[in-house]
């Protein structure tokens, strides 16, 4: 039975306490009590949080993931389960004792998680990216790069620099997205820039104006918007190394960067590499280790390259040579299918949200079926379990 | 054995059939099998199969030869053999595989909404009364369209009635899963075959909709011709 | 035995055809000599056919083969199959079951097919003897594999063809194919790797053998003599520098070299920048790098990949 509090948080009466329901389930369905965990703060969660459902306040969700983050399936789901909850899972556990552990003054360390699709990175990341949120970090997200390289909205030649190419409407609807993020955390540091930008003769951004100011106007303005990007990039970078902020760099299907394909095309139908795209090299730039003060995680992932290169999903094949010399050193985190502990209490998840509803499902003999079935794939047990 | 003997005991349809000889229906005493008569169905289901031995059924049928299961039959915990019906209806030209996908989204579609009513719904009384399993739905909605009677033609001196005649079980299911199919089919394109679907067995659980529409327009049809009714018997 | 007619015949002549008909009749060790064989009465009236006279045979040789002869002068060389010659009930030929197989006699089968009665083991035994003077001992150093191996790296293997036709020719007995391992000709990197990108798909890593099929002779001592300038010719050009082979660029490497590499440049960059190393950074920097080369040369698996992880860790100084 779930109440629910004015504040939107979901706690639980104990079904065995309650009279009205002692009859509403059959008695051979199982479930574990111990799915859910109270702790809501990314940053205190260890160990013994592992396999355990944490939920994110709506408030959290429209601010972090309105511009993506959260895949497709997964924002539908959580909106017909009525809450965002995500599983707490060994990665990102992993991933946030790194981060609390992590010398600021050192250069930044680069995390990559890796792993077949469908086995959880993006979710790991949306985890980090609280954590972040939580822990004042400048968030700079990229919630899925292919969408960049294999679905362009417009790609222009750049005015600035030969030979390679703008997103203008990718670059506003970043912005936006940063914008949402970190609006008050921008707020409350007030950066400023370091140098002048022109623009164009009559437009120009002097140095000490606030970011907000170039934020502004990349928004406003399509044709500088990709160039504002890149400037914004730089700018909080400096700031870091001179320790006005931190910045958290996290992003998903870094590996299309080194796509040997993209859909943008020259006049003369040669294709565009993803190389040659100004934003590319504006996050290139950022995710080098030649500052201090912030970390990077990055996830890589088979479906963001052509269907040739799906081979394996390990780092250095996926990076490809290039992608690794740039990133090399980097940890490499797995983000594994799931434990037993980690399934069942994702079954129980599903059993609790009223999301599996086949009473045979419930049983021992049917997560032993959806386990075998599923493989224990995180995505796979999610499209076995949506018809039933 | 005597006319109305054979309809107090033996009510089926086929039997009626073959004895009477009806004008465009070919007379059978069962339909076309690769199998002897007395090749028995297979039993699949686990807890029927424990059932049966714990029961010492099983012991008896051990000799007895059993047809082989069908690929669609299985032990899952998924398995529901009106689904499995349904899904064989739905299906052109082979394709199970879409056209699983498409009644399993019909399915999810179902859940989807019901949560939405759940979550929005405010007192637990409410809440009990939502119906949130897409199979339990399906069942009750196809129960709902199953017709009682249906109409034959029978030519009379030269004119064709459409008289009310009773309906076997097999016939009541399969022309509710045939009218639920084609109400989802419509013309309007945008709103593809699994939404209009989920619609449909919504309304038709709540005894609403086109197709509950078109078995009581049936009903209707049959009442204005109960004057025909003794046709069935020349 | 027709009767013969006296009619009009001197006795004399009688006796004389009767004592030949006795003769006849024995037909055992020795054929009657005829000189003159008389003529039967053909006349007109008595005119016949003339009877094809069957030219009386000798019994089989075989019959009065001693057991212990010498059989290798019965048959000294390789001969098609001759039935009075060989003292064995040999029987050839498929019939159906229940029947008895042909005999020897007049069995094509028996001629069709090789047979190798010119060398049982007496024969053999004699042309060893023969041929002993000619040979020397196997030397009695040479008693394991590895010492062959040792002292006689090359191998070199050529085919001979028998056919039981009348040439002894075969196009396919000049074919040579040498064989050597690599580890015995002593290359440093350098000639070895550029040995074997000119031999490509010659050597077999597996067994470090490289193998060379000489065919473009007529003759076998040619194709060996071939076979022997071109392994000359290969490790002589494997041991020369050209001045090209300098633009020898990352892409062209056969393998992953760390020194040098854009990852060895980038730890030098991090190191430079790193407020607090790891105590023991040589040790460490060293296990990197072995683990970089490592799945670069032997292909990425979650073993590599997690041996990466943990030098990274190290050398980053996030441990505990």
């Amino acid at each position: 039975m779930i109440r629910f509090s004015p504040t939107g948080t979901v706690f639980r009466v104990w079904r065995r306490f309650s009279s009205w329901s002692a009859n509403t389930m059959p008695i051979t369905e199982t479930i574990t009590d111990t799915f859910r965990t109270n702790e809501l703060d990314p940053m205190n969660h260890r160990k013994d949080h592992d396999g355990c459902f944490y939920s994110i306040s709506q408030s959290v969700k429209k601010q972090l993931f309105t511009g993506g983050g959260l895949p497709k399936e997964y924002k539908e789901l959580s909106e017909t389960l009525n809450g965002l909850s995500i599983m707490v899972r060994k990665p990102a556990i992993e991933l946030i004792t790194y981060l609390n552990k992590t010398n600021f003054d050192a250069p930044v360390t680069r995390y990559v998680l890796y792993g077949k699709t469908g086995s959880g990175k993006s979710i790991s990341l949306a985890h980090i990216l609280h954590y972040g949120s939580n822990a004042g970090m400048v968030l700079v997200h990229v919630p899925w790069v292919p969408n960049w390289v294999r679905f362009p909205k417009g790609c222009t030649p750049s005015v600035i620099h030969p030979n390679m190419y703008d997103h203008p409407i990718e670059s506003v609807e970043w912005l936006r997205h940063f914008s949402t993020q970190n609006g008050l955390l921008m707020q409350k540091l007030e950066l400023k820039t370091t140098e002048t930008y022109t623009w164009s003769k009559r437009e120009m951004t002097a140095a000490g104006s606030p970011l907000s100011e170039l934020i502004d106007l990349g928004m406003n303005r399509a044709k500088y918007a990709t160039d504002c990007v890149a400037a914004l990039l730089g700018e909080l970078k400096k700031a870091a190394v001179s320790k006005r902020c931190r910045v958290l760099v996290v992003i998903d299907g870094f590996n299309a960067f080194f796509s040997p394909r993209s859909k943008v095309q020259r006049e003369d139908k040669s294709i565009v590499l993803p190389t040659e795209f100004v934003l590319t090299d504006a996050f290139l730039s950022l995710t080098r280790n030649d500052w201090t003060n912030g970390a990077i995680v990055v996830s890589v992932d088979a479906s963001a390259l052509p269907l040739e290169l799906r081979e394996s999903p390990l780092p250095r094949y996926q990076l490809g040579k290039q992608g690794f010399e740039h990133l090399d050193p980097f940890i490499p985190i797995e983000v594994p299918n799931y434990s037993e502990k980690e399934f069942h209490s994702q079954i129980d998840y599903y059993i609790e949200r009223n999301w599996l509803q086949q009473p045979k499902a419930r049983t021992d003999r049917g997560r032993a079926e959806l386990s075998f079935t599923s493989g224990n794939h995180p995505l796979s047990l999610m499209k076995l379990v949506a018809p039933y | 054995m005597s006319l109305s003997g054979v309809l107090r005991k033996l009510p089926s349809f086929n039997a009626i059939h073959c004895h009477l000889n009806f004008v465009g229906r070919i007379a059978r005493q069962q339909p076309y099998s690769m199998y002897q008569p007395f090749v028995k169905e297979p039993t699949y289901n686990i807890e029927k199969l424990e059932q049966l031995i714990e029961s010492g059924e099983a012991k008896k049928r051990e000799f007895v030869p059993v047809k082989a299961a069908r690929s669609d039959q299985n032990v899952s915990v998924f398995h529901d053999e009106l689904t499995s019906k349904f899904i064989n209806m739905v299906m052109e030209k082979g394709h199970k595989e879409i056209a699983t996908k498409l009644v399993e989204t019909a399915y999810m579609k179902i859940k989807q909404m019901q949560l939405a009513k759940y979550y929005k719904a405010t007192t637990d009384a409410e809440r009990a009364e939502i119906e949130l399993n897409p199979i339990v739905i399906f069942h009750k909605a196809l129960e709902n369209c199953k017709p009682v009677l249906q109409l034959t033609p029978i030519k009379r001196g030269g004119a064709t009635y459409q008289v009310p005649i009773p309906i076997t079980e097999n016939r009541a299911r399969f022309l509710a899963m045939k009218w639920m199919i084609l109400e989802s089919r419509e013309k309007e394109r945008k709103v593809h075959f699994p939404e209009r679907l989920a619609y449909e067995l919504l309304d038709a659980f709540n005894n609403t909709g086109k197709v509950v529409k078109r078995k009581q327009d049936l009903h209707k049809q049959c009442e204005t011709n109960r004057a025909y009714a003794h046709y069935r018997w020349g | 035995m027709r009767p013969c007619d006296l009619r009009g015949t001197s006795v004399l002549l009688s006796v004389s055809v009767l004592f030949v008909q006795r003769a006849k009749r024995v037909c055992d060790d020795f054929r009657a000599l005829d000189l003159r064989p008389s003529k039967s009465n053909n006349m007109r009236g008595n005119r016949r056919k003339t009877a094809y006279k069957k030219t009386p045979v000798h019994p089989p040789r075989s019959n009065k083969m001693p057991v212990d002869q010498d059989w290798p002068s019965v048959w000294p060389v390789a001969r098609v199959f001759h039935p009075a010659s060989v003292p064995l009930p040999l029987h050839q030929g498929w019939v159906e079951p229940g029947i008895t197989p042909p005999g020897k006699f007049a069995n094509a089968e028996l001629m069709k097919i090789p047979n190798f009665l010119h060398l049982t083991p007496p024969a053999i035994q004699r042309q060893c003897e023969a041929l002993k003077k000619f040979c020397t001992e196997w030397p009695k150093e040479l008693d394991t594999d590895e010492k062959i191996d040792h002292h006689f790296p090359l191998q070199i293997t050529t085919s001979d063809y028998l056919h039981s036709s009348p040439t002894i020719r075969d196009a396919r007995a000049r074919i040579v194919t040498l064989q050597v391992k690599l580890s015995t000709l002593n290359l440093n990197s350098h000639a070895k790797d550029k040995l074997l990108r000119l031999v490509k798909e010659r050597y077999d890593p597996v067994t470090d053998i490289l193998t060379l099929v000489a065919e473009r002779c007529p003759l076998r001592k040619q194709n060996i003599d071939y076979a022997m300038y071109l392994l000359n010719v290969l490790v002589s050009e494997s041991w020369k520098t050209e001045p090209w082979e300098n633009e020898k660029s990352e892409a062209d490497m056969e393998k992953y070299v760390w020194e040098g590499s854009q990852s060895q440049r980038t730890l030098q960059q991090l190191l430079e920048r790193m407020p607090n190393k790891a105590p023991d950074l040589p040790e460490v920097i060293k296990q990197y790098s072995v683990n970089v080369t490592r799945f670069h040369n032997e292909g990425e698996d979650t073993e590599n990949v997690n041996a990466y992880k943990e030098s990274v860790i190290k050398l980053l100084g996030l441990n505990a």
